[in-house]
């Protein structure tokens, strides 16, 4: 095996420090989600489906049907927006914006990119918890959007959904890739 | 049916397909305004999310002429090797000059060695330095484990670099975690003597992900135009693995493999007494090993990080030569919103290439051993000038490397959206191929003149002998693209891309002063060189199109067509013009008949070449796979039906003995367990 002469290692070494330094001002200071970088309306166009292929306990059909959205991305909030309004389970959809865990007391679906499941779960035990980060549904979430192939997929976790006492229509199951 | 005919049927078909497939289904154009909301799950999770340009972008926005073949393409072509593979692509001419060799282009220069051509396989170069081009005999990733392949025609150099002058080839592996559990393939045939591939995909803790896999095949020799059997016979060795961990917002790939593999070929030498020529059997064996570590990590708002460096041995034996080479590659990239309307991606690679070659009578490189740096450095802006309406792209990467110095590779692109539904895109980019160690540094026996003849009327034999030159500089291009990509239907995609490629300071050879060789005291022969330099331009244009039908649930049909035209206007270039077809045509049906079983066939048509007198063909390949349960496949594969044997190609790079493409047969079973 050829060895790299000292001239050579040292062009590698000065290459490799420089970009680590570079790394190191760069990383100082970013937020740390990893989330899809799909577009927004994608996402809302799925979570509208995912509402309208769900069941929910008699106990939350005297609420208004509400979408309510945790996650700090402003072009994904203005794509759920546009959902406002829409039909699902004969009702009209309302979409609401969360600050904090507390705040989802009545929601039906909790989109969640910022903070953890398990304080939304805790607040709201029968929506139906969506999000886009990292292992989401093998997290506890109920469903996790993801892509694959190319295209997007998402991940249910039937542990979840038998917490919340959702039924997932046999249609959209059969679509889901199963995590637990 | 004649060859004719059935060029001509295919055109008339490609020409009605559109209509056909338009008329039963609702035509998007008229649902432009329909937004994802009113589509359908199983609508929304057919929708193309990623593309190639470094970041994830709609397929359908993508400012390059873009091919994409996946998994499921590559298990229905019935193929077993990546260069047959890459046929369904238009653009791509892919010609086989035996077992184990092709000569793989994108819009022209075909040869064996092609050296306007970058192939990556996930994100490490496997263009040699030492020519430029690609050892296909070397590339044999198992098929299995191909996620998909992106072919980018067009040059791609401000985003993949040097070598990327008509287009690049990225091959990406499948994520370990999408190839669990334990699979066999394996297989026999009367071309294919014996396949096998194992591989054992699992899981170590929570957050990693793994497989190791083995592969090996023994290939039939191919037959010479006479019928005799070829020196070529193919086998092959390789064994690898992938590693993927996850956690929050970093993940890190780690590949490897290690590849021993021989093949052989008749070369043809020249000698000094007559009959001034000799067919030498050559046995070629060649190890490569390496190892690749990426490391990504997401930051807030659409931004992430990736930094990648890989290691690549490999030892070569060719003809009493031989060539040992170390690569090392550190590459960084950033990808980072400016604001709401631009978004930038550059990054800082550098690429470290050390050889040892033992000189051979026939070739000599000088220095025999040297050490090349490449740096390199790109950005690409993209600006959004108009939301869902008008996109510009601007991008540079920057070069430097031993040979030419400094190299700007500028591009610019353009996308226009009318509706949701038709995509048009314009660009203008400029890519160099930087000189390799046999351009600068080597001189190569061509074939030898034998004495009173037509070419050679002195008493001596005269050897061509190509002699490299530090002085020479790099290729050029500069083209300019135009495409339309739509989505007309459901079920009916049309891509259509068209170029004009001008080409400055190609590679010529110029006689320069022949000396005098002796033997003993007397001369016995004439050596004269042929200087490499750049004195060559010319012009290509073509145009390709894709039309894509899922026609049923269970029909799916693929029709991609090619054309084009070059001119070099300086004769002392290679006869490149004539080594590329006018036209090649490709159609594919894939077919799902009930109980389990699937028909797939692959018609190809592919014009004939000047270069070598070699005849049109058209070719014919069947596929039948059944699961008699749900972890096996049985599959029967024929290829090349149409005639017993046919030609390509004839190179004219290593004076290689010509070799015909034999119709073949295999059966194969796959097994997941």
């Amino acid at each position: 095996m050829g060895v790299l002469s000292c001239r050579s290692i040292a062009f590698a070494r000065a290459f490799w420090f420089s970009a680590l330094g570079l790394l190191a001002a760069l990383l100082a200071g970013q937020n740390a989600y990893a989330w899809l970088d799909v577009d927004p309306a994608l996402e809302a166009a799925f979570v509208y489906n995912f509402a309208k292929f769900t069941d929910w306990p008699d106990s939350m059909a005297s609420l208004p049907f509400t979408l309510c959205v945790a996650d700090r991305r402003d072009e994904l909030f203005a794509a759920f927006h546009r959902l406002e309004g829409k039909p699902v389970h004969g009702r009209e959809l309302h979409v609401r914006r969360l600050n904090s865990p507390p705040e989802a007391l009545h929601c039906h679906v909790i989109f969640i990119g910022d903070g953890a499941v398990g304080d939304y779960q805790h607040a709201a035990p029968a929506a139906l918890t969506v999000g886009d980060s990292e292992g989401f549904a093998g997290g506890g979430g109920v469903i996790g959007l993801i892509v694959q192939d190319n295209r997007m997929q998402f991940e249910v976790n039937l542990d979840a959904v038998r917490r919340a006492n959702l039924k997932l229509s046999s249609q959209m199951l059969k679509l889901a890739r199963i995590v637990k | 049916m004649t060859r004719s005919l059935l060029s001509w049927l295919l055109a008339v078909y490609a020409l009605a397909l559109p209509a056909v497939a338009l008329a039963n289904d609702e035509p998007l154009l008229a649902m432009a305004d329909k937004s994802y909301e009113e589509l359908s799950l199983e609508e929304l999770m057919n929708i193309q999310v990623t593309s190639p340009s470094k970041k994830p972008q709609r397929l359908a926005d993508t400012t390059s002429a873009i091919f994409v073949i996946t998994q499921d393409d590559i298990r229905r072509s019935g193929a077993t090797s990546l260069p047959e593979v890459l046929r369904m692509a238009p653009g791509v001419e892919v010609a086989r000059i035996g077992t184990d060799k092709w000569a793989v282009s994108v819009r022209g220069f075909s040869e064996r060695f092609d050296n306007k051509l970058l192939v990556l396989i996930d994100g490490r170069s496997v263009y040699t330095p030492l020519f430029s081009g690609v050892m296909w005999n070397m590339q044999s990733t198992p098929l299995e484990d191909i996620e998909r392949i992106e072919i980018i025609r067009g040059p791609g150099a401000a985003l993949w670099g040097a070598n990327a002058v008509n287009g690049v080839i990225n091959i990406i592996t499948r994520d370990s975690k999408d190839t669990q559990g334990n699979l066999v393939d394996a297989g026999t045939g009367n071309q294919e003597r014996g396949f096998g591939y194992l591989r054992h995909g699992g899981k170590i803790g929570a957050n990693t992900t793994y497989r190791v896999y083995g592969q090996a095949f023994d290939r039939a020799p191919s037959q010479y135009q006479d019928g005799q059997q070829a020196n070529d016979s193919w086998r092959s060795q390789q064994g690898g693995f992938r590693l993927d961990w996850r956690q929050g917002i970093d993940q890190v790939v780690v590949t490897g493999s290690a590849l021993h593999t021989t093949s052989g070929d008749l070369v043809a030498l020249g000698t000094i007494t007559p009959p001034y020529q000799q067919l030498v059997p050559n046995i070629q064996t060649d190890n490569e090993n390496n190892l690749l570590a990426r490391w990504q990590r997401k930051l807030g708002e659409g931004a992430d990080l990736a930094l990648q460096a890989y290691y690549d041995q490999s030892a070569i034996r060719y003809l009493n030569g031989a060539e040992q080479r170390q690569t090392m590659d550190i590459d960084f990239q950033h990808h980072l919103p400016l604001s709401a309307r631009q978004d930038l991606v550059w990054g800082l690679g550098l690429r470290q290439s050390r050889d040892q070659i033992d000189n051979a009578n026939w070739v000599t490189l000088n220095p025999n051993s040297r050490t090349t740096n490449l740096y390199s450095a790109f950005f690409q802006d993209d600006i959004t000038l108009r939301p869902e309406r008008w996109r510009l792209t601007l991008g540079s990467k920057f070069e430097h490397n031993d040979y030419t110095g400094y190299e700007v590779e500028p591009n610019a692109r353009l996308l226009w959206t009318p509706d949701a539904v038709n995509h048009f895109w314009l660009a203008q980019s400029r890519a160099v191929r930087m000189p390799s160690r046999i351009d600068s540094d080597s001189t190569v026996n061509q074939g030898v003149l034998p004495p009173l003849s037509a070419q050679n009327p002195s008493p001596l034999p005269v050897f061509t002998r190509f002699t490299g030159s530090t002085a020479i500089q790099s290729e050029r291009v500069d083209a300019t693209e135009f495409g339309y990509r739509a989505q007309l239907s459901q079920r009916f995609a049309v891509d259509v891309a068209a170029y004009h490629n001008h080409y400055t300071k190609l590679e010529t050879t110029l006689p320069g002063t022949p000396t005098l060789g002796f033997c003993g005291p007397y001369p016995c022969y004439v050596i004269q060189p042929v200087v490499a330099g750049n004195q060559a331009s010319g012009h290509s244009s073509g145009i390709e199109l894709v039309l894509d039908w899922r026609t049923y649930d269970n029909w799916r049909q693929q029709l991609s067509f090619s054309h084009q035209t070059m001119s070099i206007d300086n004769s002392l270039a290679e006869d490149i013009a004539g080594k590329s077809p006018r036209n090649i045509a490709s159609y594919r049906s894939q077919l799902d008949l009930s109980g389990n079983l699937q028909l797939d066939g692959w018609l190809r048509y592919v014009a004939g070449l000047e270069s070598g007198g070699v005849p049109a063909y058209t070719t014919l390949d069947l596929r039948l796979a059944w699961k008699p349960s749900k972890n096996v496949e049985l599959s029967l594969v024929g290829q090349n039906l149409l005639q017993p044997h046919h030609l390509e190609f004839v190179s004219t790079e290593i004076l290689s003995t010509p070799t015909e493409v034999s119709r073949s047969v295999y059966g194969a079973i796959r097994w997941e367990f």
